[in-house]
């Protein structure tokens, strides 16, 4: 691949979605339904067919030729002695183009449901134009070659992601959902601009590649390099939604389902899962960040589960195995484990998707009810979407041979021998409960939702849902099932085409955590894993198919603060309400009675007043006379001319 | 007494004189070509003579383009009192492509006011011609000529709403205080001849270099700022400015785009030249000797302008003082000058930053102004804030457009404005005068308020029964117009490189 062909490629497939943008936006409503159904969809289509070109030039290329930088053109190039240098950069790799793929290619079908899904929205323009642009800002994050084109990016998916949330802006729910997204990525942006600060001060470039040449700048294990990761972990924390900055994403799924399942489960949310894996050349020299990310990772994983178990809405469950996942996701990328991070956010993204279009397609059959305690005998209704959503909860739960068993297998398979100490395999015990969550979870929601007998008269009338909703679902349905089958196997020395693909990319340096587990152990791991994945699958089948015990039996045996934290989510809303917005609102409501009306308001005002009656004294001045004019000009440029030549100097 | 023999003999100009003023000579073609057109052509025809007039420019413009790589390096022509360098070609750039984004623009609103007479076209040729000529000037002689010759033609331009009073007495006050600024212009050079000896920069500059820092002579420096006060004058930068708000608001609508833009980037080429390159003095380092009343005219500028266009309600007369003020950050990159750097380096920085300042300048302020001509009624201008409000609901991409020309002018990235004035602020810092960049950033927060009130105006929706003012159509030509200044002020904030380079090494060819 050479450079010019490279930038064609980054330039078409960043074009075509901003185009796409452009044009629902600006001519949308003019042109009215049919023309943005196309544009939206077809600029996203575009794009994939120049991301699979992308691909096929990194797999074609000879082994060590396949990533390469690109500078379309210098922003900004100051030279003169000030060094400050920032091009549009970006970056053609394995990582790229697997990020290229998923993105456009997930999101295309996501498009297409979305035209079903809006067909009787009158914002159908505008949701396209902002969807359009966030793919645009997820492709410039994924490719960015220099630092400061990534927090572009970075941020472009936090201004879209807030702009879907709030799409339905007439519902005050759905703004301040909007706005807890937003403020949460703020936390996040600054902590990555800080970050960004502290790489710029002690590699004195803002590439990518060359801050990644530059690592003498950070002693290995030192202070600078942990501090510089854990600023980077926190950018990803709350862009991925883990703990402690995770409570954004249930909330999000006030946005319109399409939106769910492209940025609040495909793509957004798993940009920290990248920035962590573009970043492994550092994370590599900070264990202690890499294994605060894997306890926070696997400490999210946990709770999220946990949380997911009594919720009631069909989303939020969802958007709770969400969390969970990123959470294995997070764990894999902090233990060093990267190739098998990004296997499983590949996998994630499908499957995850493909739940989410599903649910949309339950909740607009049942005219937009999303209490799933409503719901029930819906597979023989709803034939293709039942069975779709039974392959996308097989893959969930990881029941074997389906997409998530693969990827999920194959990173606590790496957990086992990552860390010093008793350490990894505390953190892989919890993983291995997690299956029996995750099993747990998703056939709960399987289970009450199509199983069983409609719960309200609404159930018996329901209709399967049209092609435009239908066919997406179906295609990822079949892809949850089959998609891992030529990628990786989860044992050591067998298929591995997954991750000899990304291994260029992660073959410069290897984190101090991870250590490659043997066959055997390998093999005991993934078998004790898949046990617990079917333990969990067959549990929730006794309670919520079979009924022997009915769930609220048990639920009455156990501890009551075990259900009551699990359904009030932990009481982190609550918590952070009390401890941060209600202390922050004292002081803004003192401030608002005490220092504003007292100090700002008669310091600005006075500045204001002071300003404007400057202002109004030079209105005096400017009379409209021509003898006034010319004795101002004469008196000071005599004033200026003697008091400077003649007295001043 | 015998006056001492010119060191150049005079010789009748050759092939390399008459190729360096070709961009100038194309131009006074059209020029001249237009005057007689316009008596053949049909009053009803007018707007033929504008295309006339677009095909002159872009013809001049191509020369211009060919002229930038043949002068390379550049040479003085004419006995050395003009300069055939890139310097002056890039300004002659800015000054076309304006000049050319006006003239589009003209016929409609000259139509809609009544006043489309022929001699519109020739006399913006003229004025052009005479700008063209003020950048390449190497002699106090033709710095002066060509300031007479743009002045006399937009002197005329003013007042060309010949039935109205306002743009008659615009007319006479730019007239006679124009002649009033001459004056000190001339006094100014007067004094620097009789110091020197010379009209030629130079041997001006050679000759100041003979000067020892210590006793610099009190009259060439009462000269040198004489002259600065006169271009001061030009610029419209305060103190001398007053009587830029009243001809702004009094001249028609499309004069006042074409000469807040143009004339303001002619002065500062010569003031560039004259002053950065001139009068820096080499190692007697003179430029320290005036570069204090350079910043301190910077800052009355910035403070002045800004804090005047505050209680502004008339958008004319806001962008008036909204130019004094960009005439104080301009004045910045000219005031820092040249710097020494520690590694012996000469750096230009400042330099740089005027010119990347004046094509932002150039495109977002002609946008600006094209947005209140061609939005004007039948028969007037719109000039009161009142004529703006709930244009983004009438007409949102004009109103889209207009708010992106108000954020470029107060600086907010990533638009053109915002990169004018960080270069010329870094110059400021890197030159050490910290104060120079704090006023200007001070003062540019002040400046928000107003730009942003226009914004806000024009997304507010009427009140209730408000009439709305009546907006004209846009037009083929006037979109043609919004689209290439907002796609200029766009690419000056997004792809900076590109006039970056050019301003580079425009500079480097600059010669004296």
């Amino acid at each position: 691949m050479n450079v010019s062909t490279a930038s064609i490629l980054v330039l078409l497939v960043l074009l075509f979605p901003l185009a796409g943008a452009a044009l629902n936006g600006l001519l949308g409503p003019v042109f009215g339904r049919r023309f943005v159904n196309i544009a939206g969809t077809v600029s996203i289509f575009a794009s994939f067919l120049v991301a699979c070109l992308v691909l096929a030039t990194v797999v074609g290329a000879p082994s060590g030729h396949g990533a390469i930088t690109v500078r379309l053109w210098d922003w900004i190039n100051l030279g003169g002695g000030t060094n400050l240098s920032v091009g549009m950069d970006f970056t053609l790799d394995a990582l790229s183009a697997l990020m290229l793929m998923v993105i456009t290619g997930v999101g295309f079908l996501i498009h297409v449901y979305s035209v079903g899904y809006m067909e009787h929205d009158t914002g159908f323009a505008r949701f396209f134009s902002y969807m359009n642009f966030f793919i645009f800002s997820m492709l410039t994050l994924v490719l960015a070659a220099d630092l400061v084109i990534l927090i572009i990016g970075w941020a472009l998916v936090a201004l879209s992601s807030y702009l879907l949330i709030g799409f339905w802006h007439d519902r005050p729910t759905a703004v301040a959902a909007a706005r807890k997204a937003f403020i949460t990525q703020v936390i996040g942006d600054v902590a990555l601009v800080i970050a960004a600060f502290l790489i710029v001060l002690n590699t004195h470039t803002l590439s990518l590649p060359n801050i990644f040449a530059r690592t003498q700048a950070f002693p290995a294990g030192g202070a600078l390099v942990t501090g510089v990761c854990v600023l980077l972990a926190i950018g990803a924390f709350a862009k991925s939604a883990q703990f402690p900055l995770h409570t954004w994403l249930p909330d999000a799924m006030e946005g319109p389902t399409p939106v769910s399942a492209l940025i609040h489960a495909a793509t957004m949310v798993t940009a920290g899962v990248y920035l962590i894996a573009r970043f492994h050349v550092l994370f590599n020299l900070a264990p202690v960040a890499e294994g605060m990310v894997a306890c926070v990772g696997m400490g999210t994983a946990v709770m999220a589960g946990i949380i997911a178990l009594s919720q009631i809405d069909i989303k939020r469950v969802i958007a709770y195995s969400t969390m969970s996942q990123i959470g294995l996701m997070i764990y894999a990328v902090g233990i060093g484990a990267y190739s098998a991070g990004m296997f499983h956010f590949a996998m994630h993204a499908v499957f995850k998707a493909l739940l989410f279009m599903a649910a949309g397609n339950v909740i607009h059959a049942l005219h937009d009810e999303q209490d799933i305690r409503l719901m029930g005998g819906l597979h023989a209704r709803m034939r293709w979407t039942h069975l779709a959503f039974a392959a996308g909860s097989f893959a969930l739960g990881g029941f074997f041979l389906f997409s998530g068993w693969f990827s999920k297998e194959d990173l606590l398979g790496f957990g086992t021998l990552s860390g010093p100490g008793p350490a990894p395999w505390i953190l892989y015990a919890v993983g291995v409960g997690v299956n029996v969550l995750t099993g747990l979870y998703a056939f709960r929601l399987y289970f009450t939702v199509f199983q069983g007998e409609p719960q309200t008269a609404r159930g018996f009338g329901v209709k399967e849902a049209g092609y435009p909703m239908l066919i997406p679902v179906v295609i990822l349905g079949a892809l949850s099932v089959i998609v891992a089958w030529p990628l990786q196997f989860p044992l050591p020395n067998t298929l591995h085409v997954f991750s000899d693909f990304l291994s260029p990319v992660f073959a410069g340096s290897q984190s101090p955590l991870l250590h490659d587990p043997s066959f055997g152990l390998a093999l005991v791991a993934l078998v004790i894993g898949s046990a617990a994945s079917l333990l969990g699958i067959g549990l929730a089948m006794r309670l919520w198919y079979e009924h022997r015990p009915d769930p609220q039996v048990v639920l009455a045996s156990l501890p009551r603060v075990i259900p009551l934290l699990s359904y009030n989510k932990f009481y982190f809303d609550e918590i952070y309400d009390r401890a941060l917005v209600q202390p922050v609102r004292a002081v803004a409501r003192t401030a608002r009675r005490v220092v504003e009306p007292d100090v700002m308001d008669s310091w600005v005002q006075g500045i204001g007043e002071l300003l404007r009656g400057f202002s109004l004294d030079l209105r005096l001045v400017q009379t409209g006379l021509i003898r006034d004019y010319a004795s101002i000009f004469t008196v000071f440029a005599v004033v200026l001319v003697v008091v400077w030549v003649f007295i001043a100097r | 007494m015998l006056i001492a023999a010119s060191p150049v003999p005079l010789t009748f100009p050759g092939g390399r004189d008459l190729i360096g003023i070709l961009p100038e000579l194309v131009l006074g073609g059209a020029f001249l070509l237009l005057m007689l057109l316009d008596l053949v052509i049909p009053a009803s025809r007018r707007s033929w003579l504008a295309g006339f007039a677009l095909l002159g420019i872009a013809a001049t413009f191509g020369v211009t383009i060919w002229a930038w790589f043949d002068a390379n390096p550049g040479r003085l022509v004419y006995s050395g009192s003009f300069a055939y360098d890139r310097f002056a070609l890039f300004v002659d750039a800015i000054l076309l492509v304006s000049a050319g984004l006006v003239v589009m623009i003209s016929p409609n609103y000259l139509n809609r006011r009544g006043i489309h007479y022929g001699e519109y076209y020739a006399l913006i040729l003229a004025a052009t011609l005479g700008m063209m000529l003020l950048a390449g000037a190497t002699s106090l002689m033709v710095i002066f000529l060509a300031i007479e010759l743009l002045s006399l033609a937009l002197y005329v331009l003013s007042g060309f709403s010949r039935h109205e009073e306002r743009s008659q007495e615009a007319a006479l006050k730019y007239l006679l205080l124009g002649g009033f600024a001459s004056g000190f212009l001339l006094f100014g050079m007067a004094l620097i001849y009789g110091e020197t000896g010379h009209t030629q920069l130079a041997q001006i500059a050679a000759a100041i270099q003979g000067q020892t820092t210590l006793t610099v002579d009190p009259l060439l420096l009462a000269g040198v700022l004489l002259l600065f006060i006169g271009f001061a004058f030009k610029i419209s930068a305060a103190p001398f400015h007053s009587w830029t708000p009243d001809v702004y608001q009094g001249a028609p609508t499309s004069v006042t785009t074409f000469m807040s833009v143009t004339t303001k980037v002619a002065a500062f080429a010569a003031l560039v030249r004259v002053f950065t390159y001139t009068f820096d003095g080499g190692g007697t380092h003179f430029y320290q000797h005036w570069e204090p009343v350079v910043a301190l005219v910077a800052i009355t500028s910035m403070v002045v302008g800004n804090i005047a266009a505050l209680t502004q309600t008339s958008v004319k007369r806001m962008l008036a003082y909204s130019g004094i003020a960009q005439a104080g950050y301009i004045l910045i990159g000219v005031a820092v000058g040249p710097v020494l750097l520690p590694s012996g380096q000469t750096s230009s920085f400042g330099t740089i930053g005027v010119l990347y300042y004046l094509a932002a300048y150039a495109v977002t302020n002609i946008g600006a102004f094209a947005v209140i001509t061609i939005m004007a009624g039948r028969g007037e201008d719109l000039d009161s804030y009142d004529g703006l409000r709930g244009l983004a609901h009438r007409r949102p991409f004009v109103a889209a457009s207009m708010a992106l020309f108000l954020f470029s002018l107060g600086g907010f990235p990533p638009t053109a404005g915002f990169f004018g004035k960080f270069l010329v602020f870094t110059a400021a810092i890197n030159a050490g005068q910290v104060p120079l960049a704090l006023w200007g950033i001070a003062t540019s927060a002040v400046s928000a308020f107003y730009y942003l009130r226009v914004g806000l105006l024009m997304y507010q929706r009427p009140a209730e029964g408000a009439e709305e003012y009546r907006w004209s159509r846009t037009g083929f030509s006037g979109s043609a117009v919004l689209v290439a200044t907002t796609a200029g002020t766009l690419i000056l904030g997004v792809m900076i490189v590109l006039v970056y380079t050019a301003a580079t090494a425009s500079l480097k060819g600059l010669i004296v």
